[in-house]
């Protein structure tokens, strides 16, 4: 066990800057988890505006309006008072005042559109605002086809409600089984763990393997009798140790993230699973990376190309459904995107059905392969390399 | 006297460049064989080749009577090399690169311990046990590259340009150590372009010239092997062409050379000085410092290939 015991040494006199890796990407992981919270937000709720009207005409016409208004609005009908009505919406307490005019019934009836006089005051540059004009105009636009088509005042005013009550439908871009209620918060957390294991797997492999793959030591070492693969092996039995100490590091996160309520969840059993075969990959492609790369320099810039390029490719920082289907396609590929799958399966599910369970395994399976198929490539390369120096 | 190294019919091209060329080798268990020869000339791919470091295109190797392949670890177990680059971690200390080292080779803890002690005493290194390699001197740090090659005591030992850029204090430490590790059984292969401390250290030698061994033997035998029995250089003297001609004209005398007041004459034989200061003196010629040189491998290799050994 002598190449292990080297790489513990090397381990031990750079625990420093090991241990200054894992706090500043584990740092940005929990800053990243904390200050999205839009993320959170799985439900629509549409929003209710304060609006306040004056109803000069008192018609069925403009209480149709106004009901219309109310469906989606809190109304509050109000004498013609211009200080007071400003000073509600300085203060916030109105968002919208409508003024709706004597004759405002008739003149729609007479289709004079252009004539009424109905007004209406807003914050400067409300968005809601907006909406409401627009809510206001389609209604007058409504009632007066109707009365021009033959209808009387009550039948287009119940018509305009009628059709001002039907909903757009609004379709969330994800559904997930606990539609009506957010997902557990520690669940963005394990969102983001690719980030912060492969970046801190790519730079602190890499950072301990470097004077290995200094050439005269390298050298020196394929002169030893120790048979390349076992050296390998060895290499991989050191880190082992450092991988479990910063996955037991990595599971306290949910303390940092509001997410105590992970510890006591029905499906930590599996966020572990998950977490421990995307910890492999990280770590297979640390290792190949640490194998061949002689310069910080070099580390540093593989570790960001490969931490950001797979999170921006698997869904981590940008949903996958916003991106396009070739992207998606190509994403099934890679294996922080199954990791995405799992960790999505669990924090969408109250209950793993056993279609859930097999889409687990089979997420599990994936990465493992990977981590596998990535370190089998690697002491290949390695056999390889033994014979060129 | 058992082969401890067989080279045959050896040959190693790095793309369109033929770096090792049919060579044949052959080093005697006791030996310190010298691999002599100019930047380039194959010594270090030898080496390789012998470690099983590199792959070769043709020919044999043999390693204590074995043939040499990557997995032939029952004959790395007993081998030591000292790089020609140091090659020691720069977090470790001087004990630890050590010890390092001789894990690869030597399991056993306490035996290690003893190793390592040993090597540290051999390469006087012992007051710098705790110190980094960035805290050691030119001379430290080679010896420590050393140390690390030789710690687990192996029986045949590759130097490749030990001394390489080392002040002559540590030099001198180097080549009496090398001697020491000598007398103390192991076989040794060293390399070199310093023809001076070959010829100083090692019983046998082959010179290398472009991949090829163009002579092999000791340094007696090689001088001997060449016309060149004395050369007498005179600085500081004005000739004439007459005088030339009388010289060249002198019994033993093959070759004359003339540049920028020094005269080089080259001699079949030795005991020519006397006769070449008489003729001066008859002549009247002044003349600065005068010297006589027995010949030495630089010539050997100057007769055989034409150029100088330091080119």
């Amino acid at each position: 066990m002598s190449v292990y015991r080297g790489y513990l040494k090397i381990i031990q006199k750079n625990i420093g800057v090991l241990i200054s890796y894992v706090a500043i990407f584990t740092l940005i992981c929990v800053m990243i988890t904390n200050t999205i919270p839009g993320r959170q937000i799985r439900t629509f709720e549409p929003d209710r505006q304060n609006i306040m009207a004056v109803d000069e005409d008192q018609s069925a016409v403009s209480q149709a309006l106004l009901d219309c208004l109310a469906a989606d609005n809190n109304v509050t009908q109000s004498p013609m008072d211009k200080e007071r009505l400003s000073r509600l919406l300085y203060s916030g307490n109105t968002d919208y005042v409508l003024f709706i005019p004597e004759g405002f019934g008739e003149k729609l009836a007479e289709g004079d559109a252009d004539q009424l006089k109905i007004r209406s005051v807003r914050e400067p540059g409300s968005g809601a605002g907006y909406y409401l004009d627009s809510v206001t105009e389609n209604f007058m636009t409504l009632v007066s086809a109707l009365l021009a088509s033959g209808y009387s005042e009550e039948e287009a005013a119940a018509l305009a409600k009628n059709s001002a009550a039907e909903k757009a439908e609004v379709t969330m871009m994800q559904t997930d089984t606990l539609s009506q209620s957010e997902r557990p918060y520690y669940s963005w957390l394990f969102v983001y763990f690719p980030y912060l294991y492969l970046s801190v797997m790519i730079y602190i492999i890499s950072y301990v393997m470097m004077p290995f793959s200094h050439r005269e030591i390298r050298s020196r070492i394929a002169a030893a009798p120790v048979p390349p693969v076992r050296q390998a092996l060895q290499a991989i039995a050191a880190f082992l140790q450092l991988f479990l100490i910063f996955w037991a590091v990595t599971l306290l996160l949910p303390l940092m993230t509001k997410g105590a309520d992970f510890y006591t969840s029905s499906m930590a059993g599996w966020y572990l699973l998950e977490t421990l075969a995307l910890l492999s990959v990280s770590a297979a492609i640390g290792f190949l990376i640490g194998n061949f790369v002689r310069s910080e320099e070099s580390v540093a810039a593989l570790a960001n190309i490969i931490s950001l390029g797979l999170c921006f490719l698997c869904g981590v920082f940008v949903p996958l459904e916003l991106m396009g289907s070739g992207i998606v396609r190509a994403a099934h590929f890679l294996p922080v995107y199954w990791y995405e799958t799992g960790v999505e399966t669990l924090a969408s599910s109250t209950k793993l059905d056993g279609g859930s369970i097999s889409l687990l395994l089979q997420s599990l399976a994936i990465q493992l392969a990977y981590a596998l198929a990535i370190v089998m490539m690697t002491l290949f390369a390695l056999k390889k390399r033994h014979q060129t120096v | 006297m058992d082969s401890v190294i067989s080279i045959h019919n050896l040959v190693k091209r790095y793309g369109g460049v033929l770096a090792l060329d049919h060579l044949d080798l052959t080093v005697q268990e006791g030996e310190i064989f010298g691999l002599l020869g100019p930047n380039g000339s194959g010594k270090t791919t030898v080496i390789n080749c012998v470690l099983s470091l590199l792959k070769y295109d043709r020919g044999e190797i043999e390693v204590f009577g074995s043939p040499m392949k990557p997995s032939s670890y029952e004959s790395k177990r007993n081998i030591g090399v000292v790089f020609q680059n140091v090659a020691v971690f720069e977090q470790m200390n001087v004990y630890e690169n050590i010890d390092y080292f001789c894990s690869l080779y030597v399991t056993d803890r306490k035996m290690r311990q003893d190793c390592v002690e040993e090597a540290l005493e051999f390469t006087g290194l012992s007051d710098c046990r705790k110190k980094k390699p960035k805290q050691l001197s030119g001379g430290l740090l080679r010896r420590l590259n050393i140390a690390c090659g030789i710690a687990h005591r192996p029986k045949l030992i590759f130097m490749d340009e030990p001394t390489v850029a080392v002040d002559p204090q540590s030099r001198n430490h180097i080549l009496e150590g090398i001697r020491q590790l000598n007398k103390n059984g192991s076989t040794i292969v060293y390399t070199s372009h310093y023809m001076e401390e070959v010829e100083q250290i090692c019983t046998r030698l082959a010179i290398l010239d472009h991949g090829r061994c163009i002579a092999s033997g000791t340094a007696d035998e090689l001088k001997s092997m060449i016309r060149t029995g004395e050369t007498v250089t005179v600085e500081g003297i004005a000739l004439d062409e007459t005088a030339l001609q009388e010289i060249r004209a002198m019994e033993n005398v093959f070759s004359v050379t003339y540049a920028e007041e020094t005269l080089t004459i080259k001699y079949g034989s030795s005991g020519n000085l006397i006769l070449l200061l008489h003729y001066l003196e008859d002549r009247k010629i002044a003349f600065g410092r005068v010297f006589s040189e027995k010949p030495t491998l630089n010539d050997v290799f100057l007769e055989i290939t034409g150029k100088d050994l330091r080119d």
